[in-house]
C-alpha cells in the first residue's frame, strides 16, 4: 500500500495514495501504522484526502491502531470524505477519533 | 466514557457489519433509502380480462401442452420454491392459546368462542378435529412414548399438554419447524409434507425425457440438514419408481437484511449502541434464484400443494403456462436473431413492433415509426432482450397480498404485480383503482432466465430498487423504520416482460393456519 509520511510540528502526518482502503489492503495499512507508533511516533495525522472509501477492515485496522497507542498519544484524522464519515458516524468512529477538515487545521490546533 | 470501551463498542458494531455480510456501499445506500423515502407505485389501471390478463382459449391448450413437453423432454424445466419460512405463524393462535394463564379446558374454549374470541375459536375446531389431522399420528406416537394416551387427554380436556406435544420440542416442535416440515396431507400409506408435495408436483411436470426431475428449495440455515435428510427419505421413494431427483437446496444470503433506522432516519441502536438489522423480504431470494442457472423455472410458495387426488387442475395449468413461455419464447427469440443480425427491413420491424405491443404489453414510444429503422431496432432489441414470465392470477377472493395492475412510469414493462402497501393510502385514486381490481396474485410464476442466445440473464440488472417498502415497528417500546427490499415477484422482477394469465381457483391451496388443513382440499377424498 502506498503512503507518503512527512513530519510537521512534530506530527507524523500520513497519506495514504490509495482511493480504497479495503480487504485488499487493510493488513498492509495496519501493520505500517503499527511500525511508525512502535518505532516512537505517537502523535499521527492522517490525511484520508486521496481515500474514497474505507471499508469494515480498514476501519478495524484505524481502531487497531489507535488502540496500539493506548493512552500516550493520538491518532487525528482529516480530509475525510464524505461516505467515509458516514461509516465513522455509523461505527461510532466519530466519537473516538478526533477529525479535522484538513491538515492545517488539525495540525494549528494540535501546536 | 473511557477510551477503551468506546474503543470496544466501536469493535463490536464492525464485527456486526462483517457478519452481517452486507457491503458498506450498500449500508450506506439503504440509510439514503431512509432519507429520501421510497415512492409509491403509480398505479394506472388494475389488469382485468382481456386488458392485462389473458385466458387461454380451449382450442390452444394441445398446443400449448406440445410446447411444454418439448422443453420438458429437452430438460430445460426446473421448480423454484422459496421454503425459509417458519410455521411459527400457522400455530400463532395455538401458541397465543399455550401462553395464557387460564386453564385451557372445554368450558375456557367454549367461553372464548361465545365471547368472540378468534384464538378460542380456532382452538375449539383445531381440537375438536385433532383426529383429522395428518399430523395426527406422529402426534399420538410422540405423546405414548411419555407414556400418555392422547384420546384420555382429549376425553380429560387437558388441551395445554396436547399443545405442548404439538409445539415443542417435547413432541413434535411444529411452532419452531420450517412450513416446508408439517405433516400436511394423509394418504392411505402415511403422510406428506410440503416439500413431498411438490416433490410429487414437480415429477408430474419438469420430468425430462431421462426422467430426471430438478427441483430447487431455499432453506432455513438451522433446519437445512433436517430438509436434506426429508429429501433424502423422499428421493429414494421417487428412484424407486424411477425418476430421478435433482434437488437442491440453498440458504437465503445473511446479507438480505437491511439496516433499522431511527425516526430521524439515522441508524436505530440498541441500548449497547449496536445496529439493528431486520429481515428484508422474499426479494432477496432473487440471487438464489439467479445462481441457478436454471432455463424456465417454476415459482411457487411452500405452502401452496394440494394432494394427489387433486392435482390434475393445478398441474395442467402449470403445464400450460409453460407451454405459453416456450411458445412465446420461440416468437420472441426469433425476433431477436432478427434483430442481432443487423436486419432492418421495415416490413420486419413493424411484425417486432406489433409483436412487443400485442404480446409484452411494451409502450413504445409515441413517434416510434418516425424514427430512423436503426434506432427502431435499438428499441426493440433493449425492450425484448430481457427475462420473460409467465404468471397465473387467480379471480381475487379476498385474500390479501398484490395483484396484477398496469403501472405508470414504466413504458417498457408496464404490467406488475403490485403489494397493497406500495400504493398511496392516502390517495384517493389510488385506492380507487385498487379497489376495482378483479384478480389476484397466488405466486404461480413461470419465469424463462435464459436470453435468446441460451445465456443466463443477470437478474440483478432488471431490479427495480426503488419498489421496496418502509414500514413502522417497534422494538423494545421504541419505533424504529424497517426497509424491505423490492419483493421478488414485485420489483426484483420489474423489468421483466410480463404476461398474466387467468388460472382457475382451484390452482390456489394456501395454509396460513393450522386448521386451513381441514378445509376439504386438504383432505383424503371421502
Amino acid at each position: 500500500m502506498q503512503m507518503e509520511s512527512e513530519s510537521i510540528n512534530n506530527i507524523l502526518v500520513i497519506t495514504p495514495r490509495e482511493k480504497r482502503i479495503d480487504a485488499s489492503s487493510a493488513t498492509a495499512f495496519k501493520g505500517q501504522l503499527v511500525d511508525w507508533i512502535n518505532s516512537g511516533n505517537h502523535r499521527l495525522l492522517l490525511d484520508l484526502g486521496h481515500v474514497d472509501f474505507i471499508d469494515s477492515s480498514g476501519l478495524g485496522a484505524l481502531v487497531s491502531a489507535l488502540k496500539s497507542l493506548g493512552n500516550s498519544g493520538d491518532l487525528l484524522l482529516c480530509n475525510v470524505s464524505k461516505p467515509v464519515m458516514s461509516l465513522f458516524n455509523l461505527t461510532r468512529m466519530d466519537r473516538i477519533f478526533q477529525i479535522y477538515p484538513n491538515r492545517e487545521e488539525a495540525i494549528s490546533l494540535q501546536g | 466514557m473511557h477510551r477503551q470501551e468506546e474503543l470496544q463498542k466501536v469493535e463490536a458494531i464492525i464485527r456486526q457489519i462483517i457478519e452481517s455480510g452486507i457491503p458498506e456501499e450498500k449500508l450506506l445506500s439503504q440509510l439514503e433509502t431512509f432519507d429520501h423515502g421510497i415512492p409509491y407505485t403509480r398505479l394506472d389501471r388494475p389488469c382485468t380480462v382481456n386488458d392485462g390478463i389473458r385466458q387461454v382459449a380451449a382450442d390452444d391448450i394441445s398446443f400449448l401442452l406440445e410446447a411444454w413437453a418439448e422443453a420438458a423432454a429437452a430438460g430445460r424445466l426446473m421448480k423454484f420454491v422459496p421454503a425459509s419460512g417458519a410455521a411459527s405463524r400457522m400455530f400463532k393462535s395455538l401458541n397465543t392459546l399455550a401462553g395464557l394463564p387460564d386453564i385451557l379446558d372445554d368450558a375456557f374454549l367454549d367461553a372464548g368462542v361465545a365471547a368472540g374470541d378468534a384464538d378460542c375459536r380456532l382452538g375449539r375446531q383445531f381440537f375438536d378435529s385433532i383426529r383429522n389431522f395428518a399430523f395426527v399420528d406422529d402426534l399420538k406416537a410422540s405423546v405414548s412414548r411419555h407414556g400418555i394416551d392422547i384420546e384420555d387427554l382429549l376425553a380429560r380436556g387437558r388441551y395445554r399438554d396436547i399443545l405442548q406435544f404439538v409445539l415443542t420440542a417435547k413432541g413434535l416442535n411444529y411452532s419452531n419447524l420450517p412450513k416446508g416440515l408439517i405433516r400436511f396431507h394423509r394418504y392411505s400409506k402415511g403422510s406428506r409434507t410440503p416439500f413431498a408435495e411438490h416433490l410429487a408436483e414437480a415429477v408430474d411436470y419438469t420430468l425430462d425425457r431421462n426422467r430426471v426431475c430438478r427441483i430447487h428449495f431455499t432453506v432455513p440455515p438451522e433446519h437445512r440438514q433436517a430438509i436434506e435428510q426429508h429429501l433424502e427419505e423422499i428421493r429414494i421413494r421417487h428412484e424407486l419408481a424411477g425418476v430421478m431427483i435433482m434437488s437442491s437446496l440453498s440458504i437465503q444470503k445473511p446479507s438480505a437484511q437491511t439496516l433499522a433506522a431511527g425516526p430521524g432516519n439515522d441508524p436505530f441502536r440498541t441500548e449497547d449502541d449496536l445496529l439493528v438489522f431486520r429481515p428484508a423480504g422474499h426479494g432477496a431470494l432473487l440471487e438464489n434464484l439467479n445462481e441457478l442457472d436454471g432455463d424456465i423455472v417454476f415459482i411457487k410458495n411452500i405452502d401452496n400443494v394440494v394432494p394427489d387426488h387433486l392435482r390434475e387442475t393445478t398441474n395442467l395449468y402449470k403445464k400450460i403456462l409453460a407451454g405459453f413461455l416456450v411458445h412465446l419464447q420461440d416468437e420472441l427469440f426469433a425476433h431477436l436473431q432478427s434483430l442481432a443480425r443487423g436486419e432492418l427491413d421495415q416490413d420486419l420491424l413493424d411484425r417486432i413492433a406489433d409483436f412487443a405491443g400485442r404480446q409484452l404489453s411494451t409502450d413504445l414510444p409515441a413517434d416510434f415509426r418516425q424514427r430512423p429503422a436503426g434506432e427502431q431496432a435499438d428499441i426493440l432489441f433493449s425492450s425484448l432482450n430481457r427475462p420473460v414470465r409467465v404468471c397465473g392470477m387467480v379471480r381475487n377472493q379476498g385474500e390479501p397480498g398484490g395483484g396484477p395492475f398496469w403501472v405508470k412510469n414504466n413504458p417498457c414493462c408496464p404490467l406488475q404485480i403490485v403489494e397493497t402497501a406500495q400504493i398511496d393510502p392516502a390517495d384517493r385514486d389510488q385506492q380507487q383503482i385498487l379497489g376495482a381490481s378483479t384478480h389476484f396474485n397466488p405466486v404461480d410464476l413461470v419465469c424463462g432466465v435464459r436470453d435468446f442466445m441460451g445465456k443466463p440473464f443477470d437478474l440483478m440488472k432488471y431490479v427495480d430498487f426503488n419498489t421496496g417498502l418502509i414500514t413502522a415497528k417497534s422494538l423494545g417500546g421504541r419505533e424504529l423504520k424497517a426497509m424491505e427490499l423490492p419483493g421478488l415477484w414485485n420489483g426484483s422482477m420489474a423489468y421483466w416482460n410480463t404476461v398474466f394469465i387467468g388460472v382457475p381457483l382451484p390452482t390456489f391451496n394456501p395454509v396460513k393456519t393450522v386448521n386451513d388443513l381441514l378445509r376439504p382440499e386438504h383432505q383424503p377424498p371421502a
